[in-house]
């Protein structure tokens, strides 16, 4: 083998080896580029044998040459033609059998790694175990160990590749000799001894994490402590804390897997000159977690050497090693297991954006790079954040570049249900650094954003919610319909501002994708976009809070924008004076409007009541009748403009607008016992008689019972309708009797009853244990001959026989004397003159003695009618159904009978003080759980809407007709004088027939009644009657977003606080489900709330 | 006295098949099978067991006079000794013996006739043509009773001479507070037929205990049809997608408040059954009203076709019609008018109500001839009482027997049932006044009124608990 550098030969060599064996040649120093030449000059065979020179490599200083790498050339020719790059070609052979040199230049130095070997020994004849270190057959070191305890050993390599064979061959093996080796290491790679031998291929990088260790040091005689990092047993790290500053030292470490052993040693502690050499581990983290030296688990092992970790001397754990000794711990699970989002916007210096880190107790759990200066948000692991927490987040990289300062803009940090601006109270912010004690939870509510979206390119629209500027969240809206999106936000309060910004505007592929915002719910109230204090701020990023291109919404999102929102003062639901109030009104009157509750929740009920009773009586049923006929014959009985409409109309007028409400609650209560009904045709052209009869109610409504019984027997009304008018005496010679009509009904219906009745109203039984019928037919026939006699009031020169029976009032303007609207009068010799006996038997028996006058046995027979037992509880009952309860207890009755008997002050039949009775009593006011309560009537129901939305009449006139009609009670027009249904009626096959309790008002329920008020209440919450709810009000409030206060003035007016939680949602998803933000949408909205308030069955019952 | 009404065998068939429905339907919480669902209903009517024939179809129409007719003028005695007694007792109420048509044929005693008034002409017609008969006063009974026992108070039926009380008797033999009225009773045997269980008692005139059974419930038909409300589950109720959705959820919605469920639960009914019947009507063609004209007292004279008793029989022959659409075999109907309540003006009122009634009458048997039912249908008239003989003046007061019509192709007609009172006062059926205590229970025309219908003799006695107390009532049909 002939050797040659640079042309000249440096040596050759007679092989003779069969084994790799080194030949080592003096040389000019090898420069990279030196050319080198090793060359077989004495190929040949000889007895069958072929002479051959392998070259392994070729190795000066800390630089390998292999032909096996390539890079050299074979030049074939024997002598100088081995060198005369004729025949030559590029060869990754190292095997010569040819004459000829292997011929390449020197490469740079290559041997720029180290390999570390960590072994100890036991010394025989004061020599060590001489170890041959060879990596892919290279032998990079031969050493001689002799450290007894276990110590690196440091060689220059090629680097060292995964697969590459590694091995450790220990030569001089004699007895007392021993070698421990321990691992072998190289770059990110280790390799342990497998059985004390190290022979193996050189695994995959496995120092693949790196561990940063904070640190810092004192310096002893110009020297720093000497930190060594061990994992595993494994010394990964060895360096000098040269830094008095708390500096990164990273070290090249196995994934740092839980359960890891982690040893930080100071290994060279000392006094130099009285300066104490020390070392100040700050932390060590890597991946996600962090380790601080304090914690507890931790060991701090005192001792040099061996005696850092041989469990002796063990002291508190601290970071402060001012002692020789390991820190030691096992690698805990991950920690940095959060994050927190932080706001951040940069000013670059130099092209380098700001180096934004984190910490958190001390510890840079995360960093970022800023490089944008539009507020960006970066995702930051953390350890989880505590109240408390020291938290830092700040420039790391301050500097100024070219007269530019870099700068760090922090605008928020959120984290789970926290967040921390630089106003949080106790925060400090400067030069781009925010510093602050992590604040208690305060993103304690929750916000619902119901939206929808078309998704484009399979992405949906990102929703944002930023609460007074901080992002709350941020959401995927994927849903084509309306679902609901909850995010955590901070406490609001009234101003709080809340945007829904969309982001990610885009088409895809001709789909555009688009946000649709419904509302916000918030704890304070719902947030609507159509709402008029609503902006639409269109444009990206901060474009959309710029306050240009602004607009109003209607939640429609096609373009990048935010949906600002203000959140308004709450809605102060109504107090429950207030409801109490309302809920009295319901009983009381027509229904509540807003000034009434009021009133009532300022006075009291009581008080209320004495106003009202207190309200002088306004005749306004005739008045209004005669105001028609004023305007001539046509508006006359017969004429063409005649109605007998116009009753009812005022009717609705006064219970719309007349302040004496309670009079006229009463007054429609004892009209429908004390019934005259407009539906008789012989009442047909007596609309101004009829109109008397209801204002004689009225204006007794509040006074003396046996004034109003006596007052309605002679109303001209009731004697066409139940026929005593013109009643005639009987006569022997015809065998014709008096008319029983009125005799019948006054006793059935207007004062006694069919049975005997305690006196809390419940059935008095006789002795065969049956009800005690109260008045038999004899009873019948000798009233019908009290009701004798009695006809038109014509004046008192005319009151003849023939006028009796055949003069009715002339009606036309020419010759009207208002007759119809007198008092009938007593015919001289046309009432009966019989002997007239009543409750024969029985105690309230009364004898009219033969020959009395129509007016003396008239004024008899109501006596004793008025005084019978039954008349307190018979009409008390019924009241209380009519204005209170439909199934009243029997002491209800009781009470309310008994201050009919007596009023306290020794007067029987006081309505004033039964109406109080029945208004302020306990059942009434605080109704127990069993009761019942009223199915509102139909008439109140429409009554109660007209006051409580204030209606007004288009034409003034209040023509409520015929829009009644399909739904069972159209006011005066009764089927019969059985009213418009029995205060008996217990409906079949329901609960209530198992246990007979009544309910007058399921009389007219049915399929059709149902179904029509439906209809009905659908008009009255669009504007089908002549009678219009104002909407104004409701609408006022939808523009202005406040669903919750629409749907709180009906539920006091229209529920006196009873709506239901469900039917407030139902009425607020109406509202929400009403498109456009147009005054025409807003008045839907009213409508569509109104209609479920009016057409809900929870209306229908009043307790 | 009042006996409250008990149908020991028809109640333990219902249990039975309650008992086997609780496995797989909720029981309504008062524990009868009530017709809260159209599904529960129809579940239970195929379980429950009957013995009822019915086979073809059969309905039962109830004509209900309100207030009282004064049947006295509708039948009136025409041979010379009966009229001179009915003119004597009448005074001004006596109609003009001009005024009346002869009967033909009557059954009663030789020597007698009777003719009706002209304005019941059509009525008449029916019953010459053998399509209409007339049951001779009739009246609520415990059981039959002689005028000693009523003069002693014995044997009565509670709260006479009072409107709403005999109405109610009329209608379910019970006064006012009856839970279930015999034609009810009648539908809950036959309902088992009945493909659609809710129809089998149909009122197009409100509420009445008549159509009240122990487990049917009336369905009300309005005037013009099914009454639907628009906004029920509507799409857009005032621009709102969602109301109508919410209002249907909320009468479907259960609640502890009584009276808003039995009101939610009507509604439910209708709005269930509306939407089948109006179906099953889009497909019947029933003869028009004729715009007869009728005169009317103190108003305008106006015609057949506005009035609201034809209108309603109407209605009834297209629930009728849709018979076989619907899968009815048996229905029992209601139609009413009031007015009758004749205490004043009664000459003058009481030919315009004739007049309303016997054409109203004549239309529904030439509609249902038209639709080939006129065998399957019968229909029969009702009222509170009968009226005093005794006239007060201007009017009569109340009474107790009076006189019906039984109409129907499947009728022995052109015959009086029951024995005609003599027309007079003082007589054995003159408990004052003229007032007729009846010969006839309305049981017993109610008993002869279910046989048609299909129900055993067994069954007649569920729906009319005192029919045993009466021998044989009148054999109206062949």
């Amino acid at each position: 083998m002939v050797t040659r550098v640079d042309g000249i030969v440096v040596g050759s060599a007679a092989i003779s080896s069969a084994d790799p064996a080194d030949f080592v040649f003096a040389s000019s120093p090898l420069a990279a580029d030196s050319r080198v030449d090793v060359a077989l000059a004495n190929a040949g065979t000889v007895d069958g044998q072929a002479r051959s020179l392998r070259v392994h490599y070729l190795m000066s200083g800390t630089t390998v040459l292999q032909p096996s790498t390539g890079g050299m050339s074979f030049d074939a020719g024997n002598g100088l033609a081995a060198f005369d790059s004729v025949n030559a070609a590029p060869t990754t052979q190292n095997l010569l059998t040819a004459n000829g040199a292997l011929r390449s230049k020197w490469p740079a130095a290559n041997m720029t790694d180290t390999f570390t070997l960590r072994a100890s020994a036991r010394l025989a004849a004061n020599v060590g175990p001489i170890v041959k270190v060879l990596v892919d057959g290279v032998v990079i070191g031969t050493v001689e160990v002799r450290s007894t305890t276990p110590a690196d050993i440091t060689l220059p390599t090629l680097p060292v590749k995964p697969g590459q064979r590694v091995e450790v061959v220990y030569t001089n093996a004699e007895a007392g000799r021993d070698l421990q080796l321990a691992y072998a290491i190289s770059g990110k790679t280790f390799l342990r001894a497998t059985d004390n031998a190290l022979a193996a291929a050189w695994p995959e990088a496995n120092l693949t994490d790196s561990l940063l260790v904070r640190a810092r040091g004192d310096l002893a005689g110009g020297v720093g402590p000497t930190m060594q990092v061990t994992v595993d047993g494994i010394l990964v790290g060895n360096v000098e804390v040269r830094s008095t500053e708390h500096a990164d030292y990273r070290f090249a470490v196995p994934a740092m897997t839980p359960g890891r052993k982690l040893d930080i040693a100071f290994v060279n502690d000392g006094v130099v000159n009285g300066v104490d050499r020390n070392l100040y581990v700050a932390y060590a983290t890597t991946g996600n977690t962090v380790w601080l030296p304090g914690a507890a688990g931790n060991r701090y092992d005192r001792g040099s050497g061996v005696a850092a970790f041989d469990g002796q001397d063990v002291v508190a754990p601290s970071g402060n090693m001012v002692w020789g000794g390991a820190l030691r711990t096992t690698w805990s699970e991950p920690n940095i297991t959060s994050t927190v989002n932080v706001r951040a916007s940069a000013v670059p210096a130099g092209g380098v954006g700001a180096l934004m880190t984190l910490w958190v107790d001390g510890v840079a759990v995360s960093a970022a790079n800023v490089t944008s200066s539009a507020p960006t948000d970066f995702v930051m692991p953390t350890t989880p954040l505590k109240p408390g927490s020291k938290v830092v987040v700040g420039i790391s990289n301050p500097g100024t570049v070219d007269g530019t300062e870099r700068q760090l803009n922090i605008g928020y940090l959120v984290s789970g249900s926290t967040f921390l601006t630089p106003t949080t109270q106790g925060a400090t912010y400067a030069a781009g650094v925010l510093s602050a004690a992590w604040p208690a939870a305060n993103l304690t509510e929750s916000v619902t954003v119901r939206a929808y979206a078309t998704v484009a390119g399979g992405v949906g629209a990102m929703l944002q919610l930023r609460v007074d500027g901080v992002i709350v969240g941020t959401v995927e809206v994927r849903s084509a319909t309306p679902a609901d999106y909850k995010l955590a936000v901070p406490k609001l309060s009234a101003g709080s501002r809340i945007d829904v910004v969309y982001t990610n505007d885009a088409a895809v592929n001709g789909v555009d994708r688009n946000l649709f915002v419904q509302h916000v719910q918030t704890s304070n109230g719902i947030l609507v976009p159509f709402a008029s204090n609503v902006t639409l701020d269109e444009g990206a990023g901060e474009a959309a809070f710029d306050g240009a291109t602004v607009s109003a919404s209607s939640g429609a999102m096609h373009r990048n924008g935010a949906l600002r929102f203000t959140v308004p003062v709450a809605t102060a639901s109504a107090g429950a004076s207030e409801m109490a109030a309302s809920r009295f009104l319901q009983q009381a009157s027509f229904g509540p409007t807003p000034e009434d509750v009021q009133r009532v929740a300022q006075i009291g009920a009581s008080a209320w009541l004495d106003e009202q009773i207190a309200l002088p009586f306004n005749a306004d049923m005739v008045d209004a009748v005669q105001s028609r006929f004023a305007l001539g014959d046509a508006y006359r009985p017969g004429g063409t403009n005649y109605t007998t409409a116009w009753v009812p109309q005022r009717f609705w007028a006064s219970a719309a607008t007349s302040p004496d409400q309670l009079r006229r609650r009463m007054g429609f209560a004892l009209h429908q016992i004390l019934m005259v009904s407009l539906a008789d045709s012989s009442l047909a052209f007596h609309a101004r008689a009829y109109a008397k009869y209801v204002d004689d109610i009225n204006r007794h409504a509040l006074g003396n019972y046996r004034t109003l019984l006596e007052t309605i027997t002679l109303s001209p009304a009731m004697g066409v309708y139940l026929s005593h008018i013109r009643n005639r005496p009987e006569s022997a010679t015809s065998g014709r009797m008096p008319d029983e009509n009125f005799a019948r009904e006054v006793m059935q219906l207007f004062t006694i009853g069919l049975h005997e009745l305690n006196a809390d109203g419940s059935l008095k039984t006789g002795a065969n244990g049956q009800p005690v019928e109260s008045y038999t037919n004899e009873d019948v026939m000798a009233l019908s001959k009290v009701f004798t006699g009695w006809s038109w009031a014509f004046p008192d020169g005319e009151l003849t026989e023939s006028v009796f029976r055949y003069r009715s009032p002339d009606l036309s303007a020419a010759a009207d004397q208002r007759i119809d609207t007198l008092p009938m009068k007593a015919y001289p010799g046309q009432h009966s003159t019989a002997e007239k006996r009543l409750f024969s038997g029985k105690p309230q028996a009364v004898v009219m003695a033969a020959g009395g006058s129509a007016q003396s046995d008239l004024k008899t027979a109501l006596d004793a009618l008025f005084n019978h037992p039954n008349v307190g509880p018979f009409i008390s009952r019924q009241l209380i159904q009519h204005l209170v309860s439909s199934h009243p207890s029997n002491a209800y009755v009781g009470r309310v009978a008994a201050v009919f008997n007596n009023n306290g002050k020794g007067v029987r039949g006081d309505l004033a003080a039964v109406a109080r009775a029945i208004l302020l009593d306990s059942e009434a006011v605080n109704p127990p759980a069993t009761s019942v309560g009223k199915l509102r009537e139909p008439v109140a129901r429409v009554a109660h809407w007209m006051r409580s939305l204030q209606a007004t009449s288009k034409s003034g006139q209040y023509t409520i007709v015929y829009d009644l009609d399909g739904i069972g009670q159209k006011p005066f027009y009764a089927g019969s004088v059985f009213g418009y249904f029995r205060p008996g009626y217990v409906p079949p096959n329901t609960v209530f027939s198992a246990d007979s309790t009544t309910v007058p008002e399921m009389q007219i329920v049915n399929e059709a009644t149902t179904a029509q008020w439906v209809n009905l209440a659908q008009r009255m919450a669009g504007d089908g009657l002549d009678v219009t709810a104002q909407m104004q009000p409701l609408t006022d409030l939808v523009s202005l977003g406040k669903l919750e206060a629409v749907i709180e003035r009906l539920n006091l007016l229209l529920y006196a606080g009873r709506m239901s939680s469900t039917l407030k949602q139902d009425i607020m998803d109406a509202m929400l489900s009403v498109s456009g933000n147009t005054a025409s949408s807003h008045l839907n909205r009213a409508r569509a709330a109104l209609f479920l308030a009016l057409a809900s069955p929870e209306y229908l019952v009043q307790r | 006295m009042t006996r409250p009404y008990r149908a020991d065998a028809s109640r333990r068939s219902f249990l039975r098949a309650v008992s086997s429905l609780a496995a797989t339907a909720a029981i309504p919480q008062h524990g009868l099978p009530l017709a809260s669902s159209l599904a529960g209903l129809a579940a239970l009517a195929s379980q429950s067991s009957h013995a009822a024939t019915t086979g073809g179809y059969k309905a039962l129409v109830c004509l209900y006079m309100n207030g009282g007719s004064d049947s006295h003028n509708w039948v009136v005695p025409t041979d010379a000794t009966g009229y001179a007694d009915y003119a004597k007792a009448r005074g001004e109420l006596a109609w003009a013996a001009n005024g009346l048509q002869p009967l033909s044929m009557t059954g009663q005693a030789a020597g007698r006739s009777f003719g009706m008034p002209t304005e019941l002409s059509p009525l008449r017609e029916l019953y010459e043509a053998g399509q209409a008969a007339i049951v001779a006063n009739v009246g609520p009974l415990v059981r039959p009773i002689n005028k000693a026992e009523y003069l002693l108070g014995t044997g009565l039926p509670a709260k006479l001479y009072s409107h709403n009380d005999q109405a109610s008797t009329w209608q379910s033999l019970s006064p006012e507070g009856a839970r279930s009225g015999w034609g009810g009773r009648m539908a809950d045997i036959l309902m088992s037929a009945n493909a659609q269980p809710v129809f089998t008692a149909v009122s197009a005139s409100g509420n009445a205990v008549f159509l009240s059974g122990t487990s049917v419930s009336q369905y009300q038909v309005g005037p013009e049809g099914p009454v639907a409300a628009s906004a029920m589950g509507s799409g857009s109720v005032f621009g709102s997608a969602s109301a109508g959705a919410a209002l249907q959820r909320a009468y479907a919605a259960q609640t502890t408040d009584r009276l808003q469920m039995e009101y939610a639960r009507v509604m439910q009914r209708g709005m269930t059954a509306s939407t089948t019947l109006q179906a099953a009507l889009s497909n019947v063609n029933v003869p028009a009203i004729p715009s007869t004209a009728i005169a009317q007292p103190n108003s305008v004279a106006t015609t057949l076709d506005k009035l609201s008793l034809a209108r309603q029989l109407r209605m009834v022959l297209q629930v009728i019609a849709a018979n076989q659409t619907l899968g009815m075999r048996r229905q029992v109907f209601m139609v009413q008018m009031g007015g009758f309540d004749t205490h004043n003006n009664q000459m003058r009122d009481q030919p315009a109500q004739m007049a309303q009634v016997a054409q109203s009458i004549q239309y529904f048997m030439t509609a249902l001839t038209a639709l080939g039912l006129q065998n399957n249908v019968t229909l029969f008239t009702a009222s509170d009482f009968g009226r005093t003989l005794l006239s007060n003046g201007d009017g009569s007061d109340h009474g107790w027997g009076s006189h019906h019509f039984v109409v129907g192709g499947a009728v022995k007609g052109k015959k009086i049932y029951g024995d005609f009172p003599v027309t007079a006062l003082g007589t054995s059926t003159d408990v004052g006044s003229g007032r007729l205590l009846p010969t006839l229970g309305v049981s017993q025309l109610a008993g002869s009124l279910a046989g048609w219908m299909g129900l055993n003799a067994t069954e007649q006695q569920m729906v009319l608990p005192n029919l045993a107390s009466f021998g044989a009532g009148p054999s109206l049909f062949a």
